[in-house]
């Protein structure tokens, strides 16, 4: 039994489009959305499953792309902060996080955006306790906490708002 | 803090997979949720040179509520645990477990039967699994066998399963009135390993607590149904049976201070069931 630097040719489904990459089974997803997609979005902190920082959703979930191995994500959506918003057009969450002063160094908010988008997809309207639960699992070290909540539920209010506009 | 190279298998069914497991011997792995693994594989504690991902295995998911017994397929994630309207109904304690693991982007991923099989002293499942009596459902090259929970844990990080055996399904017994039963924990913040944990279970004329956390596999101690005006009592009576379980320190306190915290918990879970 030879351990193996044979690459395997797959096919990612990332933020709607199809990416086809040669990857070796040990490389985390983390690495492959990064080096070969050119996703840098997916920031790679602690790559052990405890900061949070490279979350992206996988099938509309929030997982740690760091441990996941790429060859592990075939035939699941995967989307990256990337498929968020443009810099003219921001996701109503990226607007709230820099209408609310969410954010300092940026380290940890591709990971908190997603986060609390997915929650947001889930739950629109969630009370504060919902958002600290669910953001426990993403670390900021600016110790921007308090804002992070404030600007999640200054996105709910938005989407509500919108969707009342829309309707 | 990456992984070194292996051979990636992903099978589909429990057979190949045992079949994998079997022709790597020593080196193989299987892989479910990863929560665990790969974090050991990234820091290259773990190195196995054949890693069998379970995850392609439908034979392996699935949440059955029948009338005496609950069945959760090993590869069940803690969050459709937690999620299950069904499972709320018919064992609400387990919901309450699954949502003590981890953060949300950990119990999206991470299984049941991989913690199990993983067994880490301060893990939950394996205190729960034990205390409601489940057996476990494991698979190998010579067949089935089943091994209940209690059994199943040899001590931190090991188990009874071979290396060419997979956990495939669990099978915990059900009462037909709702079982009282709960799950307390202290941990330095919500998602962090527990420091201390107990799973109570009010079984007639005695609780039970399995504790959890504690640095060996799960204990269980009973105590004669107190009087529940008399807690004094019954910290009394804890403290000198938790006084005899093996409780390792570590850097968040020694084994006093852990006795200490192991019986608060079974107190705050007792309270909710006695």
């Amino acid at each position: 039994m030879v351990a193996t630097e044979e690459r395997v040719a797959i096919t990612l489904a990332v933020n709607g489009r199809d990416e086809q990459v040669s990857v070796e089974p040990r490389w985390l997803l983390s690495d492959v959305l990064r080096r070969e997609c050119g996703l840098k979005g997916v920031h790679v902190g602690c790559e052990h499953g405890v900061c949070g920082a490279c979350t992206v959703l996988l099938d509309g979930e929030p997982i740690r792309s760091c441990l996941m191995f790429a060859v592990q994500a075939v035939g699941h959506q995967l989307t990256t902060v990337e498929a968020l918003g443009t810099a003219d057009h921001l996701d109503p969450v990226q607007q709230a996080f820099w209408e609310a002063h969410g954010l300092q160094c940026g380290f940890c908010t591709p990971g908190m955006v997603l986060t609390a988008r997915a929650l947001l997809d889930r739950n629109p309207n969630p009370d504060e306790e919902t958002i600290r639960e669910t953001l426990s699992g993403n670390l900021c070290r600016c110790t921007g906490y308090q804002f992070i909540v404030d600007a999640v539920l200054l996105a709910a209010a938005k989407r509500a708002e919108d969707a009342e506009q829309g309707a | 803090m990456k992984p070194v190279r292996f051979r990636y298998e992903a099978p589909h069914t429990v057979e190949e997979a045992v079949d994998h497991l079997s022709a790597a011997g020593i080196g193989g792995k299987a892989l479910a949720g990863g929560q665990s693994l790969v974090p050991m594989m990234n820091f290259r504690l773990a190195r196995p040179s054949v890693l069998v991902d379970l995850n392609g295995i439908a034979a392996l998911r699935g949440i059955t509520v029948a009338e005496n017994h609950v069945e959760l397929g090993a590869l069940v994630r803690h969050q459709a645990v937690a999620d299950s309207e069904r499972l709320r109904h018919a064992l609400p304690v387990l919901a309450r477990t699954a949502s003590l693991i981890g953060h949300w982007g950990i119990r999206t991923r991470g299984t049941v039967g991989g913690s199990v099989v993983h067994a880490d002293p301060s893990a939950e499942w394996p205190a729960v699994l034990a205390a409601l009596g489940a057996e476990l459902e494991l698979v190998g090259p010579s067949g089935t066998r089943r091994v209940p929970a209690g059994e199943f844990i040899l001590g931190p990080l090991t188990t009874a399963i071979e290396t060419d055996e997979i956990l495939a399904r669990i099978y915990i017994p059900r009462a037909p009135a709702p079982l009282r039963c709960t799950i307390e924990e202290m941990a330095r913040r919500p998602g962090d390993f527990a420091l201390a944990g107990s799973v109570a279970v009010h079984a007639g004329q005695e609780i039970r607590w399995t504790f959890f956390g504690l640095g060996g596999p799960p204990e269980t101690v009973a105590v004669a149904q107190a009087d529940r005006q008399d807690e004094a009592a019954l910290r009394q009576q804890l403290t000198e049976r938790v006084a005899a379980l093996e409780v390792t320190g570590d850097m968040h306190g020694g084994a006093e201070w852990r006795r200490r915290v192991a019986v608060a918990v079974a107190l705050r879970a007792w309270r909710q069931i006695a």
